[in-house]
């Protein structure tokens, strides 16, 4: 069981997150922009980070880019639905700013469940 | 006057007469002996007195003129007056012509002669300088006419011409040196272009003068009609030449004048006269160095004029070559119709021959009415007028060729003058093919806005089937023990999973999720994919191939490979269906001379060119609801897009299609041609 916060602009999307997250026993704080992101992990002890890279305002990227250069070592798991521009850029993006695992929307809750047991695992990235 | 006989008084009475005269003055006897003379003789002859006492007249006369004299001697004796021109030879051997008149005095009952001279040396050398200055003439107009006759002149060997002038000059002239100059560009300097050396009789030129150097020489040359300088070494324009040119080369006198062109002057012809002394120009060598300078001015003129009608005569030639050669159809035009045309325009027309245009108006080369309705004859005959009134005129055009088709065209029309006739030059641009490519870059300006707006769409898709298939996953979990809600809930995900595939599709048609190209040969892909194509096809379908295992190397996704073959077999056995259900479908991998080419061809209904010009718009399907998304061929247009490829599509209804893919091989640029071409057979 971990601590996770989950990013995502989209409500229905990110409620059916929550429901996923909670069924596989995890903890799960909410935000839907990266400013609120930013507020709810200076208020938690996180175990891992969930969010969505294409996002009004600042993207998943930013927030990536900006936890990384606080020193932050949470493991990452970024996704994305693709859209302005090609979504396997986009991941490899992520990855390449220290996201552990990336998905693409739409997943199973199986392929979920693999991202964030990789994700956490202390040697993965 | 000595006076030794008894006739002595009378004598100087003579005598005395004789001494106020300004001449000569003798009495002889009849023997001539000198009876008596004046001082003026003795000054003269340089005689003493007692030397002419006795002395015959005879002996002062010089020998060549002493029979003569001897015999007007007589003729003074026998009575007469007698005037005749006599050298006079002085002791110390002067020789002076003289006229001298004789005639018989009486004096107290004895007769004498009595003679008179004047030295008439002035008159004698007035009239050699009569005699001088008529032969030069004479040999001055011989010379110019000579020179004007001469066909060197005439020519357009320039260099000829001077080369004539220049020996023509100094023969004429008597000069060593003859030289023909003219200013350079920026009128800096003159530069010889000819001089004639009479002793080594040769030619120089190339010499250059500077203006800076001569300032004196340069100011004569543009305000004297001509510079006479008898001595050169002291003439206030032609010292400033002593020391560097007329001292080295014993030049002692120079004759110049200026040759002017429109006005101005241009160069000018000098002449030189080398020797121990200073020559002294007469006024009609003045006159023959001007003329020689007006002469150099006319062949000048001459060869600028036959210069500038050969450089038009060319320009002739190289507007008759642009016209000949010009890719674009050429015609000539007066009010009339066609007077001349190249052969581009025989082709653009459909002619066999340049005469099937001929005399034919524009008008007649057009179909009754242009496509915005307007007459063709009254819109053509506009068009040459506001050709003729603005000096050019540009507008687009539908004309007809002589099998009747229409053609759309570009048509610049030229206000001209040949042969001082006003005409109208016309460059007619085919259109047709600017016009597909115009279609052709709309038809992708349109696809790539569908790209934009599916990436959008794919965007926002992603994130709903993801809400919708997580919950209807999390709801299959929860319905544990409740077989009916199970079984919904799977075909709710079975039919999320299709939907997502078609975003996938739309993805991919959009230029996202690119795959990861590799270099791979395409013939071993295409036959696993056929496999494959094999398996969902009906057996009345045949499926041949041609494969070319030593095809070039070319750089794709073999999952987008399979895409491909998969989509166009589909397509393929779907016409062959609609055909009537049995055909064949030919796939076939091999090279061109640019790409590697995969071709699929089948024996189905074919396309109607409407048809075809829309099967790469996405959702566009002439299938049932239900059997295709109208995204599979967009998706190969993307593919190939992606790749850098091209696409070719041939269709005849009834007979069938043929899809060919031209891929760049591995190394090559990967432009290897227009995005795609439509092309109806």
């Amino acid at each position: 069981m971990a601590r996770i916060l989950l990013v995502d602009d989209d409500d229905q999307f990110r409620g059916m997150m929550e429901t996923m997250l909670h069924r596989m026993g995890h903890d799960v704080v909410s935000a839907r922009s990266v400013g609120e992101a930013l507020r709810e992990c200076g208020q938690h002890d996180l175990d891992l980070l969930i969010t969505d890279l294409i996002m009004p305002d600042r993207d998943g990227l930013e927030l990536i880019r900006d936890l990384r250069r606080e020193g932050a070592t949470l493991p990452i798991l970024a996704m994305t639905g693709g859209g302005r521009t090609k979504p396997a850029m986009y991941l490899k993006m992520a990855a390449s700013l220290g996201a552990q695992r990336v998905l693409a929307k739409p997943f199973t809750f199986a392929e979920l469940t693999d991202a964030i047991a990789g994700a956490l695992q202390p040697q993965s990235g | 006057m000595p006076l030794a006989t008894a006739r002595s008084r009378t004598l100087a009475d003579l005598h005395a007469v004789g001494d106020s005269l300004p001449g000569l003055f003798y009495v002889i006897d009849g023997a001539g002996r000198l009876l008596a003379w004046n001082q003026a003789y003795e000054r003269v002859s340089g005689y003493s007195a007692a030397e002419l006492e006795g002395a015959c007249v005879l002996d002062f006369v010089d020998p060549a003129d002493r029979e003569r004299a001897g015999v007007e001697l007589q003729r003074v004796n026998s009575g007469a007056y007698v005037q005749a021109e006599v050298t006079f030879v002085s002791k110390d051997g002067r020789r002076t012509p003289y006229l001298f008149s004789g005639r018989t005095v009486v004096i107290d009952g004895e007769t004498f002669s009595t003679g008179m001279g004047i030295d008439i040396s002035d008159r004698r050398q007035a009239v050699d300088v009569l005699r001088l200055r008529e032969l030069r003439h004479a040999r001055q107009r011989d010379a110019l006419i000579d020179l004007t006759r001469s066909e060197a002149l005439d020519s357009d060997d320039v260099a000829a011409a001077f080369r004539r002038i220049t020996e023509t000059a100094s023969r004429t002239l008597g000069v060593a040196r003859a030289s023909i100059w003219s200013y350079n560009a920026d009128r800096s300097a003159i530069v010889c272009d000819d001089l004639y050396d009479r002793d080594s009789d040769t030619h120089a030129s190339g010499v250059e003068l500077s203006a800076a150097a001569f300032p004196a020489y340069f100011l004569a040359l543009d305000n004297m009609s001509v510079l006479a300088a008898d001595d050169a070494r002291t003439h206030p324009a032609t010292r400033e030449f002593t020391e560097s040119y007329l001292v080295p080369l014993g030049i002692m006198s120079m004759l110049d004048a200026p040759i002017r062109q429109g006005g101005l002057v241009d160069g000018v012809i000098c002449h030189e006269h080398v020797g121990e002394e200073a020559r002294a120009w007469t006024s009609d060598e003045s006159a023959f160095a001007v003329a020689l300078a007006n002469l150099v001015s006319l062949v000048r003129a001459g060869a600028e004029r036959r210069a500038a009608e050969l450089r038009l005569r060319r320009s002739e030639i190289r507007y008759r070559a642009l016209f000949e050669q010009s890719a674009d159809a050429e015609v000539l035009l007066d009010e009339q119709g066609f007077i001349d045309c190249n052969s581009a325009a025989v082709t653009l027309f459909g002619c066999d021959s340049r005469d099937e245009l001929m005399a034919r108006h524009p008008a007649d080369l057009s179909p009754q009415a242009q496509p915005d309705g307007s007459d063709s004859r009254a819109r053509a005959l506009a068009h040459i007028a506001q050709a003729v009134a603005d000096g050019q005129h540009r507008f687009e055009w539908l004309h007809q060729r002589i099998d009747g088709t229409t053609f759309p065209c570009d048509v610049c029309l030229t206000n001209v003058t040949v042969d001082g006739g006003q005409m109208v030059l016309g460059t007619i641009r085919d259109l047709t093919a600017t016009r597909e490519m115009e279609a052709q870059f709309r038809q992708s300006q349109k696809l790539e806005a569908v790209a934009t707006l599916a990436r959008g769409i794919a965007h926002d898709f992603n994130n709903i089937l993801g809400a919708m298939l997580g919950c209807a996953e999390l709801a299959k979990m929860d319905a544990e023990g409740m077989p009916v809600v199970q079984e919904m809930l799977t075909q709710v995900l079975a039919a999320g999973q299709r939907a997502a595939g078609v975003v996938r599709q739309l993805e991919t048609f959009s230029g996202e999720r690119p795959g990861e190209p590799r270099p791979l040969a395409l013939g071993p892909v295409v036959a696993e994919a056929l496999a494959l194509l094999r398996s969902s096809l009906p057996r009345s379908i045949e499926i041949g191939s041609a494969l070319d295992a030593a095809a070039p190397l070319v750089n794709v996704d073999p999952v987008h490979v399979h895409q491909i073959v998969m989509n166009l077999g589909i397509n393929a056995a779907h016409a062959i269906r609609d055909a009537g259900g049995a055909g064949r479908i030919t796939v076939t991998v091999d090279r061109t001379s640019e790409a590697v080419r995969l071709a699929v061809h089948d024996t189905g209904v074919g396309m109607t060119p409407d048809v075809q010009a829309r099967i790469f718009e996405p959702f566009f399907t002439t299938k049932a609801p239900g059997e295709g998304t109208g995204l599979g061929l967009p998706t190969v247009h993307g593919l190939m897009a992606a790749y850098g490829g091209s696409i070719r599509v041939s269709s005849t209804p009834g007979k069938g299609s043929t899809f060919e893919l031209l891929f760049p091989p591995v190394g090559r640029p990967s432009d290897v041609g227009r995005p795609f071409t439509g092309r109806h057979d």
